[in-house]
């Protein structure tokens, strides 16, 4: 059994409008000599090259007890759309006898990987990793993703200003995979401030694609997030709908055209999606409030062509 | 938006007055937020009446956020809803249409501290981060010269920061001693200017962002001085003249103020938030005061009276 555990940072990239393409790829290289892959289809999406960083930290490896672990956690960021920004932290978690740690270099032949040196017990560490809350995150992997995303938001290239309010979610998830099991399951939960937790377990596959559909779920776990923010924050049926309209209007601008589940992504990600689709129905809560903000749009035109003509002064 | 609180004297009511004002403008549907950058002794735990934090949180503060990054796995501070965490039950009931309430609580063994490079760079992620979150986040820097004030004045030069509008106020007492000591932590020696410019900043830039707002005045002409006698009224007006004179001397004139809150019995004793309900329903604050609550957040946010000269 192989143990992966993950966290991603989603946030709204501090830039006015979408970002063009070849600005991507100076906000998004991390790593001089290294290049940023960028695709257009079916939605803009750049990746930057992976990072590592070292860790020797105290991990939960069964229910109360610790062991240490050692080696280095990957890091990536990836911007879709030219508006959304996230960045993510990743590492597979193998278990070794003895309680030495090594040379740092056998640690540098192993990129990606954290050795738990103890007797270690992965369903039990996945479980700890999911259960913790929003203030404590397995091997600073949350400070990672800060790391990662402060350095992005604070490029040069950008505008600072941001065209959605909303706080940066974290999704956290842990992959148990084994080769006798057979399909996918999936356990996705939204938790108290911000955070949700994916539970993934499944049979032999590439820990990249893994991190591909995390990614994806975050972002549009976000999207719906932000997008229910600005609902409510916009008063339907308190304001007038003019006025509702007008505090509605960055969803229209920033994020109604970003949703596109599983637009990437192939094979067991497609499944894990599908399976998602009918509960909790990600898709069906998004469609259901972008009817709402479209009709909202739709009333307060009608409203506002059939005023009489003593206020209709006003507006000449 | 970020704004700084700062005052040269302890009990100017610069923290009871920017949670306040904090309030009010949560009120009117902006979301913000309130860090209690006080390390020596944070308060505003009190003023929002969150029981937990009355002197600041255990772990995870501000103060630890900031200089023990070791222990902090997150990233992220402690953070407390007001809405949802005060003790008060007028304030529990979120009103509609309002926005987000936050509370960055401080921490209980706070202190200040020295330059240090580590806190000023995260210093920068956190304002980074809370600016992506809230409409205005309001800095409560402790009274005097801190290094709290030389971290946020380096922290807003950073490039990373560039763009992000930052605003300050400076509270003091209309006396004739808070006056010229608001006038030193601006313009004076090792004052904000002289460090802003160490730290980067261009000096006329920002001296325009820098507004002072005057606390527990006295208004000779308000219906609560109606039963003194003459002669008090004709002293208490000589006085205001004089240290309006004062004040046009040390440049803390009328056009370097940003508001005046008057002198408020609730707000001098009780120092906790004054809501609608003190005001209509149990009459003991006074409706001037929340008037000044509400015309200060208002011009927080108006860019017209912030503009360079």
């Amino acid at each position: 059994m192989v143990l992966v555990l993950g966290e991603v940072m989603t946030a709204a990239l501090r830039h006015s409008g979408g970002m063009p393409r070849e600005r991507v790829e100076d906000a998004l290289g991390l790593l001089a000599g290294e290049r940023v892959r960028i695709s257009e289809r079916p939605i803009g999406y750049a990746v930057s090259p992976k990072t590592f960083t070292g860790v020797d930290c105290r991990i939960l490896a069964r229910s109360g007890a610790k062991v240490r672990g050692v080696g280095t956690l990957m890091g990536r960021a990836c911007l879709t759309g030219g508006r959304v920004l996230q960045s993510s932290a990743v590492a597979r978690i193998d278990p070794v006898g003895g309680g030495y740690r090594r040379a740092w270099s056998h640690y540098l032949a192993r990129l990606g990987v954290v050795e738990a040196l103890g007797r270690t017990d992965l369903p039990g560490t996945a479980a700890a990793h999911l259960a913790a809350d929003r203030s404590s995150s397995t091997m600073g992997m949350g400070a990672f993703c800060v790391r990662l995303l402060s350095e992005i938001q604070g490029s040069p290239v950008l505008d600072k200003s941001t065209p959605v309010r909303a706080r940066r979610t974290v999704l956290r998830w842990a992959a148990l995979i084994d080769e006798r099991n057979e399909g996918v399951r999936v356990r996705f939960a939204v938790r108290e401030d911000g955070l949700r937790t994916v539970r993934l377990v499944l049979g032999p596959a590439e820990i990249d694609d893994i991190v591909d559909l995390c990614e994806d779920l975050a972002l549009h776990d976000w999207l719906l997030t932000a997008l229910m923010s600005v609902i409510e924050q916009s008063q339907i049926g308190v304001e007038q709908p003019a006025q509702s309209v007008l505090k509605l209007r960055p969803a229209v601008d920033h994020l109604l055209h970003l949703w596109m589940p599983a637009a990437r992504l192939g094979g067991v990600a497609l499944s894990v999606w599908e399976g998602l689709e009918s509960r909790p129905g990600l898709s069906r809560q998004w469609d259901a409030s972008v009817r709402r903000v479209r009709d909202q749009m739709a009333m307060a035109a009608a409203l506002s062509s059939s005023r009489p003509p003593e206020s209709a002064r006003f507006f000449r | 938006m970020l704004v700084f609180a700062a005052s040269d004297k302890g009990g100017t009511g610069r923290s009871v007055t920017s949670c306040n004002v904090v309030y009010r403008s949560a009120l009117t549907g902006s979301d913000v937020c309130y860090l209690d950058f006080d390390f020596g002794s944070p308060t505003a735990g009190s003023i929002f009446q969150i029981t937990d934090a009355q002197r600041g949180v255990r772990q995870g503060g501000l103060h630890s956020y900031l200089l023990e990054p070791d222990i902090q796995t997150t990233g992220e501070p402690q953070r407390i809803d007001v809405w949802t965490q005060s003790s008060r039950a007028s304030l529990r009931q979120r009103p509609p249409g309002s926005g987000k309430l936050m509370l960055f609580p401080g921490d209980q063994d706070g202190g200040e501290f020295g330059p240090d490079k580590e806190a000023l760079r995260r210093c920068v992620q956190l304002l980074q981060a809370l600016d992506e979150e809230f409409d205005m986040c309001l800095i409560d820097l402790s009274a005097g010269r801190s290094y709290a004030t030389q971290l946020v004045l380096e922290a807003t030069a950073d490039p990373a920061l560039r763009g992000v509008a930052a605003r300050w106020l400076v509270f003091h007492r209309w006396t004739r001693q808070h006056i010229p000591a608001a006038a030193g932590l601006v313009y004076g020696k090792d004052g904000i200017l002289d460090a802003g410019v160490r730290a980067g900043h261009d000096k006329d830039r920002l001296q325009s962002a820098i507004k002072f707002v005057r606390t527990a005045v006295v208004d000779p002409d308000s219906i609560e001085l109606s039963g003194l006698r003459p002669a008090q009224v004709a002293w208490l007006r000589d006085c205001d003249e004089d240290l309006r004179r004062i004040a046009a001397l040390h440049q803390v004139g009328r056009r370097a103020m940003l508001g005046t809150v008057p002198l408020d019995p609730v707000l001098q004793w009780r120092e906790q938030l004054i809501s609608d309900n003190d005001v209509v329903a149990r009459d003991i604050a006074n409706n001037a005061t929340v008037d000044a609550f509400d015309e200060l957040a208002r011009k927080i946010q108006d860019d017209e009276g912030w503009a360079e000269p």
